[in-house]
């Protein structure tokens, strides 16, 4: 029993990561149904920012995580308006394009970071205790606690408030939004924003952990926005679920079987377990279909 | 209009990190000669390093008379490093006993239907073969230096850049017979079909390739064997001992399992053992070397862990380590999963009680604070060369004259990194000694440099580094037992006297059976 | 905006009233007078079409390559080809199906690695029978990773696909057996020196296989295959009606494109002598394949190739600058976006260089057709009120003439065989514990028209579609003539004869009318002079002639609506199902689409089925009439008594009826 939850609070743990990466690309579809594949790019340069600040400009953790976020909204709401440019184009096409901004970001992330495997602190500090066979970190923590409070402001947002309504009505028929005055381009950008602001705090609470590496945060995108699909991509709350069912799947089969199952199978268990979720998920939530390549 | 200046401002960032890269990097074409003056004309200071040992085949000199007495191979006096309890490596001894492979059981010339040009009467240097003229040689390195972070600039500039320092140091003493080495580089980025392109691009304009990372080492073989191209290799891959037209300067992770294994069964006697190994062939096969030789000791293999290069968390493998509890662990894995594996087990305050054991990954003398605080006392790791540790025992002449070179040529920092003895790691060691024997294996050869030769030359001598290991490449099977590195050493990460990270070299050295 | 290379690509010209080529003696004089005007003279008397100038630069690209470049450039040209060739394999999943598979980079190396270890063994045979294991092994793997597709669609499925790319990487890719270890497999290859040398000769095998790949995606695309494959990938209950069996064209697909993967694979193998290592199919590489097609925009082959060879060659070229692998793949991707973004101005400009100093000529007149906003319904119904076009605008080019045909519909489609009346018996819905549909008998017979009136929400519709196979029966049974064929799927009863309309017509968006109603003739039955014929003579008979080669996303609603029942009856069915035909339509339209239905109806004998909110039209068609309600059958009889009856009358009828 004491294993079976040790792993599973370290699945969790691994789960609020992809969580965390997962928010800012739900943000972004909610509002123009596009995956967003520059929240990695985005979570890397707010996470060098971040680094940046606190390692070699000496600035408070809380400033530089405050300037780690801030840049990722500068970046976000840049690309959301690249967004509402390229609004009548293909939305696979955006996505794309959305990549390449990762990309070119990665490039500049490490122009920018003089070595590897740096691992920012965390803003949560250092230490942690133990809890059964494992070590529960202060980071760790306060990053699922981040993840909550994100799910508790988003949903609130979202369901209670007239900004949430509009969202969710330009999701619906942006066109239609529109013509009952809902401002749509300052909508889509300041969504955009709030995501990439997402991604950059993301960024920031992932590296702590996964270290600085920017294709590594390449991959826990991939894992985030599986998680997020498998929740459905519109609820940040389901996303944050789908993202801890990965990461728990990969705790519990890692911790507790680890390699007697053999070189990848570990990895492949986790993915099954995802492929039948999407198998699942997918046969009941069919509006989420088309990728309008 | 904004959407056109967007593109403006990409497209000009774009240029701008373009001059920047290129600013940043190495040109392709690195002129490592200098017409005098620099380290080779102050060879005589009391600075002046020792070169390493050669161990020449009697009969074979070096030619171009005041030439050769600046080269390294002139000064073939300096010993071989002497650890305590420990006499010469093995293989130091003169190779004359070594047969010198009849004509025609060596590789044809390169270029097919291509005639060498007959050498001119006067004995003069001439064009011989592919990248040599009467007044250079070019040689080759294919390397990942714009890869990420991780691996590009961390860990392929220092080699470029001490290779580069060492041809430097050469021609500074007076190149080779006359001849001023250059040096070709081509970065393939870390991918392999890149790296071919290079390879391509290279093998007309070279005489032979000189170590470098790229993983274009295991898939070459094929086109060295159309080719006919000398490849002095990194050693990564087991195949590249088994090609005959690759000579690896490093040890194979493989046999580094196997000899870690052994030494650890002998010398710690742990009953249980946990194995953690990197999802990749060359890892695999490590793990399942080092539970054949364990099992030849009788200790069990209570754990195995495949690690992905990719993954973003370790902490459930410290648990299913915590759980299995085996008395030690072997780590044949990549460095950025087992730097999470360490941090998280250091979180949790948890290590197997006779420490953790390594392959090369872990033993490079300045990325201690890569590792972080939990790697001291923890764990320890077997590698190729001796590396220097000047307040526990004499510095050996090859690392000697690493450091050396390093300071004169070229620095101590690279990316951001400084290191602490010299420049780099366990690869630009084995580029650094490959290089810096260039003339002795090339020396001898006089006038008529051929990549035919040159690849006899290799495999019928042998070359002291200097830094504990003497190259050899047997004809017919070039990772032949006893094999270059069939000793190699095994250091312990412990606490610096400033509280710093430093490295303790564990006795017996391991022996390769 | 509609593509001017589209515009030629699709055959447009058929059927447009275009001027011939007139040509001004002087201004041709004018025009050779500079280099531009002799350019466009040759263009202009090669008769060049703006289509083929991509295709040309391709070759002539990849012919220059093969004499001028060095080896190492020669070996990116290979590598070039071979990711174009995964380019294209994907381009049919991407383009017609919509379905993004993230496996390509897993599969190919899987393909590597087999033909590798077959054909390391020597021989001609085994060089063979290598590639065939790979191809058959990848087109395999494919066609289970496109099982998927059956049941996820979209972002699911794109997750779905990821499992075989992970599976693939991590775990087979760990047995060394399939690797061939550490030290790979030797593949034979030319051994060759001198100007052909082995990066020459390689290069011309590679280009080879990519020549042969192109023709067979290009023709693909072009066949009814391609053809159903939008139209399954876009419109799958549009695909369902015509007699499309969706499941069995997505296999199809994926199972080309795994063939085509396959086929990279072994190159792979080939061009480096040895498989390259495992870190080249990771699923990175399978994301910046599923980039090229997309980057190349996703509408000809051509620009395909251009990316693939810039992803390849471009970090070769640009090596000695030492620019990191992501900020080259980043700005290869950002200039392929932009570029192709702005295909169509480079098309222009070649289209008016072709054309300067010469008037109009059939290309011209189409590139006009897209070109000008007027809309489409002032131009299809021959002068009557415009009707704000929902799509791109297009240009009068012709009228529509529904008077043309008539006969040769008769000639030419056979009267309907047999008897078989569609009848459904207790039919029941149910939605969630929603009853939509509840215990509704319905029965037309050959020749027979009925018409369905009731509410919103009375589950007209839901009962069409339980009639056709689109929603499961909670209760009840549907038979046609004496088979029951209540367990049917949809397109089989679309086979068996019962065609269908729906309220918003579900037409492949990409595809020209003639090619939606060339998928509508469904598989197998008559050849293929029969069909076009049978297509040609309804669009004539539909006064839709001048549009046969316009893209249906061009068309205004009530033009597709059109389309869209031409293409129920592009095989003559045994019983025909429209669902509000004539919403949208001008009542001048809708008239004429009366006469030309009944007219058709009365001369094939077909059953007619018509759910209809229009009154007039409803009265005109139907014989018979059923009204219902809550998804329960109020009322059933003769038109005219039921709208008689006081109680149909006052509730489903009241004011309309009442006013005329």
């Amino acid at each position: 029993m004491a294993l079976f939850v040790s792993a599973l609070i370290i699945g969790v743990s691994l789960g609020t990561i992809y969580g965390l990466m997962a928010f800012g690309m739900v943000a972004s579809y909610r509002i123009s149904k596009v995956v967003n594949l520059g929240q990695a790019g985005i979570a890397a340069f707010g996470a060098s920012v971040y680094w940046w600040m606190s390692s070699q400009w000496g600035a408070p953790l809380v400033v530089s995580l405050f300037g780690g976020v801030l840049v990722g909204g500068v970046l976000g709401a840049i690309l959301g308006y690249a967004n509402l440019k390229l609004a009548n184009r293909a939305k696979g096409l955006v996505m794309i394009f959305t990549l390449t901004v990762t990309l070119l970001l990665f490039a500049w992330v490490d122009l920018i970071i003089p070595a590897y495997n740096i691992t920012p602190p965390s803003p949560f500090g250092q230490g942690g205790f133990n809890f059964q066979l494992t070590f529960i970190t202060y980071a760790q923590i306060g990053t699922f606690a981040t993840c909550i409070a994100v799910v508790l402001v988003t949903t609130w947002v979202m369901r209670m408030t007239r900004f949430g309504m509009f969202v969710r009505a330009i999701y619906d028929d942006p066109d239609g939004a529109s013509t009952v005055g809902i401002p749509l381009g300052v909508y889509v950008v300041g969504v955009w924003a709030v995501a990439g602001g997402m991604a950059g705090l993301a960024g920031i609470l992932a590296t702590s952990r996964v270290q600085l590496d920017s294709i590594l945060l390449l991959f826990v995108m991939v894992w985030g926005l599986a998680g997020a699909i498998l929740g459905g991509l519109e609820s940040f709350a389901l996303a944050f679920v789908g993202g801890v069912s990965l990461g728990v799947a990969e705790g519990i089969l890692g911790g507790m079987l680890g390699g007697d199952l053999g070189p990848g199978l570990e990895n492949l268990s986790a993915i099954l377990i995802m492929a039948v979720g999407v198998l699942y998920a997918g046969t009941k939530r069919r509006h989420l279909a088309h990728l309008q390549t | 209009m904004w959407s056109r200046y967007a593109r403006f401002s990409v497209l000009t960032a774009g240029f701008a990190l373009a001059v920047a890269a290129c600013g940043g990097g190495s040109a392709s074409l690195s002129s490592t000669g200098t017409s005098g003056g620099g380290y080779g004309s102050s060879g005589g200071s009391a600075l002046a390093p020792q070169a390493p040992s050669s161990q020449q085949n009697p009969g074979s000199s070096v030619s171009g008379g005041s030439q050769s007495q600046s080269a390294p191979a002139a000064n073939n006096a300096a010993p071989a490093p002497a650890a305590p309890g420990n006499a010469a490596p093995n293989g130091a001894k003169p190779a004359a006993g070594l047969p010198v492979p009849p004509p025609g059981t060596v590789p044809a010339p390169p270029l097919p239907g291509q005639p060498h040009p007959a050498p001119p009467a006067s004995g003069a240097n001439f064009a011989s073969d592919v990248g040599v003229t009467a007044n250079s040689i070019t040689f080759g390195a294919i390397n990942l230096a714009s890869a990420t972070r991780s691996l590009g600039p961390v860990v392929s500039e220092p080699t470029q850049k001490i290779t580069e320092a060492a041809l430097t140091y050469i021609n500074n003493r007076g190149g080779i017979n006359g001849r001023k080495l250059q040096l070709l580089t081509c970065d393939d980025g870390g991918d392999v079909t890149r790296a071919r392109a290079c390879y391509e691009k290279l093998k007309t304009q070279v005489f032979a390739f000189l170590p470098a990372e790229t993983f274009l080492t295991d898939v070459i073989h094929p086109a060295l064997a159309q080719d006919h191209v000398p490849f002095m290799s990194w050693g990564w891959f087991q195949s590249e001992y088994t090609d005959p037209y690759m000579f690896p300067c490093h040890a194979n992770g493989i046999r580094e399992a196997s000899a870690l294994a052994k030494w650890v069964a002998e010398n710690k006697h742990p009953k249980t053992v946990g194995i953690m190994y990197l999802n990749v062939s060359e890892d695999i096969a490590a793990k399942d070397t080092a539970t054949k030789t364990l099992s030849q000791y009788g200790i069990k293999v209570v754990q195995n862990i495949s690690m992905e290069w990719d993954s973003p968390d370790e902490s459930q493998h410290v648990l299913s380590m915590r759980v299995a509890n085996p008395d030690a662990i072997f780590t044949f894995t990549w460095a950025a999963p087992l730097a999470k594996f360490f941090r998280d087990a250091g979180g949790q305050n948890w290590s197997p009680p006779l420490g953790y054991w390594s392959n090369h990954v872990t033993t490079d003398p300045g990325f201690g604070p890569v590792w972080g605080d939990y790697i001291r006392d923890h764990d320890a790791g077997i590698t190729s060369f001796l590396i220097p540790e000047p307040w526990q025992e004499p510095v050996s002449p090859g690392n000697l004259l690493w450091e050396q070179v390093t300071k004169q040529y070229s620095g101590y920092d690279v990316a951001g990194l400084h290191f602490k003895y010299a420049m780099g790691h366990h690869i630009s060691q084995a580029a650094f000694v490959c290089a810096i024997a260039l003339p002795q294996m090339i020396g001898p050869l006089g006038a008529n440099v051929t990549r035919t030769a040159f690849m006899q030359q290799l495999e019928a001598h042998q070359y002291d580094t200097g830094m504990g290991v003497v190259l050899k490449w047997p004809h017919g099977d070039h990772g032949q037992y006893p094999y270059s590195f069939n000793k190699e050493y095994i250091y312990q990460w412990i606490t610096s006297p400033d509280g710093g990270w430093e490295e303790k070299h564990l006795y017996p050295d391991p022996l390769y059976q | 905006m509609i593509r001017t290379d589209d515009a030629a690509a699709t055959g447009r010209t058929e059927g447009v009233a275009a001027s011939p080529p007139v040509t001004d003696g002087a201004a041709t004089a004018a025009a050779l007078a500079s280099p531009t005007g002799a350019l466009s003279a040759v263009l202009r008397r090669m008769r060049v079409q703006t289509r083929l100038v991509l295709p040309a630069l391709v070759i002539a690209g990849g012919t220059l390559s093969f004499f001028l470049l060095p080896g190492h450039l020669l070996y990116a040209g290979s590598t070039a080809l071979v990711a174009g060739i995964i380019g294209l394999a994907l381009f049919l999943p991407i383009a017609a199906l919509r379905e993004m598979p993230l496996n390509a980079a897993g599969l190919a190396g899987l393909g590597a690695y087999l033909y590798a270890n077959v054909a390391s063994s020597g021989g001609v045979g085994n060089v063979l029978l290598g590639g065939l294991v790979a191809m058959a092994a990848v087109t395999g793997l494919s066609v289970v990773g496109g099982l998927a597709s059956l049941v996820v669609t979209g972002l699911y499925f794109v997750v779905a696909s990821l499992v075989l790319q992970i599976g693939i990487e991590k775990v087979i890719f760990s047995i060394p057996g399939v690797t061939g270890g550490a030290a790979g497999e030797a593949v034979p290859q030319p051994v060759l020196s001198g100007w052909f040398d082995t990066q020459r000769a390689i290069f011309l095998v590679v280009a080879g296989f990519a020549l042969v790949v192109a023709v067979v995606v290009w023709a693909a695309r072009r066949s009814r295959f391609g053809y159903h494959s939008v139209l399954v990938g876009h419109v799958p209950e549009g695909a369902s009606a015509v007699g499309v069996r969706n499941w069995l064209v997505k296999l199809m697909v994926f199972a080309l494109s795994g063939v085509l993967i396959g086929v990279a694979g072994c190159l792979f193998s080939f061009i480096n002598g040895t498989p390259p290592g495992t870190q080249s199919f990771i699923l990175i590489i399978s994301v910046l394949y599923v980039a090229i097609p997309i980057a190349s925009g996703l509408r000809d082959l051509s620009s395909v190739w251009i990316v693939a060879a810039a992803f390849t060659t471009i970090p070769i070229v640009l090596e000695p600058l030492r620019l990191s692998p992501s900020f080259l793949a980043g700005m290869i991707l950002l200039v392929a976006l932009i570029v192709g973004d702005r295909r169509e101005w480079v098309v222009e400009q070649v289209r008016r260089l072709r054309n300067r100093g010469a008037s109009d000529d059939p290309i011209e007149v189409i590139a006009e057709f897209h070109a000008a906003p007027v809309p489409v319904a002032a131009a299809v119904n021959g002068g009557a009120t415009p009707t704000v076009a929902s799509g791109p605008s297009i240009e009068v080019v012709g009228r529509r003439d529904t008077s043309a045909g008539t006969v040769a519909v008769a000639a030419s489609a056979p009267a309907i065989a047999g008897t078989s009346a569609l009848e459904g018996r207790e039919i029941t819905v149910d939605f969630g514990g929603v009853r939509a549909v509840d215990a509704v008998s319905v029965r037309v017979a050959p020749g027979q028209r009925l018409g369905i009136v009731g509410a919103n929400g009375a589950g007209k519709t839901t009962l069409f579609n339980a009639l056709t196979g689109f929603v499961p029966l909670h209760h009840g049974r549907v038979h046609l003539g004496d088979r029951d064929i209540s367990g049917w799927s949809s397109f089989l009863r679309a086979r068996a004869g019962i065609r269908r309309t729906f309220q918003i017509p579900r037409l492949a968006d990409m595809l020209s009318v003639e090619q939606n109603l060339l998928v509508g003739h469904g598989h197998g039955h008559g050849d293929a002079v029969e069909r076009r014929e049978r297509v040609s003579t309804l669009l004539d008979r539909f006064g839709l002639s001048a549009l046969r080669g316009v893209p249906v996303a061009a068309l205004p609603f009530g033009v597709r609506r059109e389309v869209e029942l031409v293409r129920a009856l592009t095989r003559t069915p045994k019983v025909l199902m429209l669902d509000e035909p004539v919403s949208g339509l001008e009542d001048e339209e809708a008239e004429k689409l009366l006469e030309v239905l009944l007219d058709l109806q009365g001369k094939e004998g077909w059953g007619l089925l018509v759910i209809e909110h229009d009154l007039r039209f409803i009265t005109q068609v139907a014989e018979r009439l059923m009204v219902m309600e809550d998804g329960r059958l109020l009322v059933e009889g003769p038109i005219n008594d039921v709208m008689r009856q006081e109680q149909v009358r006052r509730v489903y009828l009241g004011e309309l009826v009442t006013a005329q």
